[in-house]
This record gives structure tokens, C-alpha cells and sequence, in this order.
């Protein structure tokens, strides 16, 4: 199984053969060291998040491909059997009327350690917080920009829209992978997707008890300020972090000014 | 305010794209989509973005609004400035940097076929608790 797995993993990352390299740098060794699922973290390192994960996400994120690589084969042995009915929509069903065999021991192996589930459902919960605050003054100021100029609204629509969807993975999957219920995990991504509707409520409740050009121009001006730091204090270092030698980020950057600037011209037409 | 409908459905697409990104959950080949180099770009293109519509457009709405509210036009910048700000700092106040406790990126090994260096990935996303649960 181990061995399918790493094999799984090395012919993902062929592509880019350095990467299997060990680094020369002891730090990240120790990283490494550290985010090994099978070795326990040292909790109180930092905080009630999983140190090992915060200091090297990258690793838990090729854990993540690790665990997705058994899951699908998990998948696929349910499918050679071929004697159940239900092999039309395995995924869903994989959790009743499967045999007890070697794929739902893999499955128990995955999730045997149950401090390790615990820390990752308390990371994808600690995620889910975070990301809901973060999401507040963005689905207020996609609210507040629509509503006085839809074509700013749509704009600031899909930047959000855009980068909303790395953080609804990165809530989900720890969970998933912790508790093995996949509608749990996604419905928690849901409710901190959702508070950028709340925040779009409470806007609303705001422009709605006092509408004027001078509501506007406030929430105008303190949404932009909040969205240069949002993209700058949390988006940019975040890119950096997993391009560091900036073979895209910058380029990403500029094509999106680009893009929206032509967008916006356009409209001016 | 006959853009509510409109303003509502936009907002409720960009939360729902949140369970988009959740949904991988239910496919576990999509895990792999979600490399560094096509998180690293999705963030980048949305930073620019924002930051573009924020300071041309966003901060052009306050100024024009605050002289539709009848400012003259130098009160309309000073107040669109001051509010500009007042968001800078609402932000840097109330909600805790969540890059405080990342380890540095190790330094470039020099090596010229490691393009793509092991690095963090959603590292935004996993630290941010920390500095939310220390920060309260």
C-alpha cells in the first residue's frame, strides 16, 4: 500500500524531479521531519493549531495528495468488484454496503490516529473561523459596490470569487480527512463562505436605514482601504509563500490589473 | 437601491465559490489541481485585481460620492483620503495579520533547475488560526 502510495506520489511529481530532492536546509528538514503524519507534533510548540502544518503547509499539502491518491484507489477497488448494484455512484456510497476488506482498513488506517483527527478537525474549524472573518469586509464591500455600480460589484465579484476557492479546499479537506464525512466537511466551507452574505445583510440593514451619498462615500472609502490591506498583508505574501521565486505571482498580478482595467474600460465605452 | 437584487446575487456567487473550492472533498482527483503554481497564480491575479478596483475605482466612488453628498471637490478627496485610511487601519486593528508566525521561505539553493522549490502551500489558510487564537 505504502509502496503504491509513494510510488503514486513520485510519478505526480516527476514532472518536477528537484522537488524530491532533500533540501540542504536543516530548517526545512526539520519540517519535514516534524509533518510526518506518523510522528506525533509537539502541540504547545506555537498553539492549539498544529505547528507542523502552519510552519510547513506544503508538506501537508502533498499529505493531502498522499491521502487523495488512497481515496481514489479506495474508489477504484470498489469498482472492481462490480457485484453490488451501487457502482453507478461510488463516491457517495462508499461509506455503506462496502465489504469489510483492504481498502476500508486503509480507510481506518488513515484515520486511526485519533489525535491527529483531532488536530485536523480543530485546524479545519480554526480555518473555517478565520477565513468567515476575513470574508465579512469582503462580501460587504461586493455588496456596497454593486449596489451603487454593478459593473464595480461584478468585478470585485469574481477577484473574491477568485481566491474563495483555495480557502473553501483548505477548510474542507482537514476535516474530510479527519473525519472521513465529506457533506460535514463541505458544509462547514458553506458556512464560512456565508458570511459574506452576512456581511452583505448587515450592509444592507446599514444602507437601507440611511441611504445618502454620504453613506456611500464612507463605506466606499473604508472598503477600498480594507481591500488594498486584504490583498497586500494577506493574498500576496500567501502567493509568495507558495511561488517564492516568483515565477508567477508577479505576472498573476499584473494580469489581473490588466484584465480588470480593460474590463473597467470597457464598460466606460 | 434597485441593485439589490443583483449586489445579493453576487455576493451569495463569490460565498458559494467557497463550497466550489469544497467541493474537491467529493473528488478527491481534483486535489491535485490545486498546485502551488496554480495557487500562487489564483491568488496573485486576485490581489491585483482588488488592489487595482480599490485604489482606481473604489476610492474614484468615494471621491464622486462624497461630492454628489455636496462636498466641494478638494473636502470630497480629503474625506475619501481619510476614509481610505480608516479602512487601512479598521483592517490592520481588527483583524490580526495572519502572516505573523510564517517560517521565512528557506533561501534559493542556487540550484537552476529547481524552479519550483518545496514551499508552503495554503499556508495562508493554516496559519491564520494561529494568529487569531494568540491575538485573542
Amino acid at each position: 500500500m505504502n509502496v503504491f502510495v509513494s510510488h503514486l506520489l513520485g510519478g505526480h511529481h516527476s514532472h518536477r524531479p528537484s522537488d524530491e530532492e532533500p533540501s540542504s536546509d536543516g530548517k526545512q528538514n526539520d519540517h519535514v521531519k516534524c509533518t510526518r503524519e506518523d510522528v506525533p507534533c509537539t502541540e504547545d510548540e506555537i498553539g492549539p493549531t498544529p505547528p507542523c502544518c502552519a510552519k510547513d503547509p506544503v508538506h501537508q499539502l502533498n499529505n493531502f495528495h498522499k491521502m487523495a491518491d488512497v481515496l481514489e484507489q479506495e474508489q477504484e477497488e470498489e469498482l472492481r468488484p462490480g457485484e453490488n448494484d451501487e457502482t453507478i455512484q461510488p463516491p457517495k456510497e462508499d461509506v455503506q454496503g462496502v465489504p469489510v476488506s483492504s481498502d476500508s482498513v486503509d480507510s481506518e488506517e488513515l484515520i486511526k490516529n485519533s489525535a491527529e483527527s483531532k488536530r485536523l478537525v480543530k485546524m479545519g474549524l480554526n480555518t473555517a473561523l478565520a477565513i468567515a472573518l476575513h470574508n465579512f469586509p469582503e462580501g460587504l464591500a461586493t455588496f456596497v459596490a454593486a449596489l451603487n455600480d454593478p459593473k464595480v460589484g461584478v468585478v470585485l465579484g469574481v477577484a473574491i470569487a477568485i481566491h474563495n476557492i483555495p480557502e473553501g479546499l483548505c477548510v474542507a479537506l482537514p476535516i474530510f480527512y479527519a473525519t472521513g464525512k465529506r457533506t460535514n466537511a463541505f458544509l462547514w466551507a458553506l458556512l464560512s463562505g456565508a458570511s459574506e452574505i452576512v456581511a452583505a445583510l448587515l450592509g444592507w440593514a446599514i444602507l437601507a436605514n440611511k441611504f445618502s451619498d454620504t453613506t456611500y462615500a464612507v463605506l466606499f472609502g473604508l472598503v477600498a482601504g480594507m481591500m488594498v490591506i486584504i490583498s497586500i498583508r494577506e493574498l500576496m505574501p500567501t502567493a509568495h509563500f507558495y511561488d517564492p521565486e516568483d515565477t508567477v505571482v508577479t505576472n498573476s498580478f499584473i494580469v489581473g490589473m490588466v484584465v480588470i482595467a480593460l474590463s473597467l474600460v470597457l464598460f466606460q465605452l | 437601491m434597485d441593485n439589490v437584487g443583483i449586489a445579493m446575487g453576487l455576493v451569495i456567487a463569490a460565498g458559494a465559490s467557497t463550497g466550489l473550492g469544497a467541493a474537491v472533498v467529493f473528488f478527491p482527483s481534483i486535489v491535485k489541481l490545486a498546485s502551488r503554481r496554480v495557487l500562487a497564480g489564483s491568488l496573485g491575479f486576485s490581489a491585483g485585481v482588488m488592489s487595482y478596483v480599490s485604489f482606481i475605482e473604489i476610492f474614484g466612488k468615494a471621491r464622486s460620492s462624497f461630492e454628489d453628498a455636496g462636498f466641494d471637490e478638494g473636502k470630497a478627496y480629503g474625506f475619501a483620503t481619510l476614509c481610505f485610511f480608516g479602512g487601512v487601519g479598521t483592517m490592520t486593528v481588527s483583524f490580526p495579520n495572519s502572516n505573523k508566525n510564517k517560517t521565512p521561505p528557506p533561501a534559493p539553493t542556487g540550484n537552476p533547475t529547481n524552479s519550483m522549490p518545496k514551499q508552503p502551500v495554503c499556508s495562508h489558510f493554516f496559519i491564520m488560526p494561529i494568529s487569531f487564537s494568540s491575538s485573542f
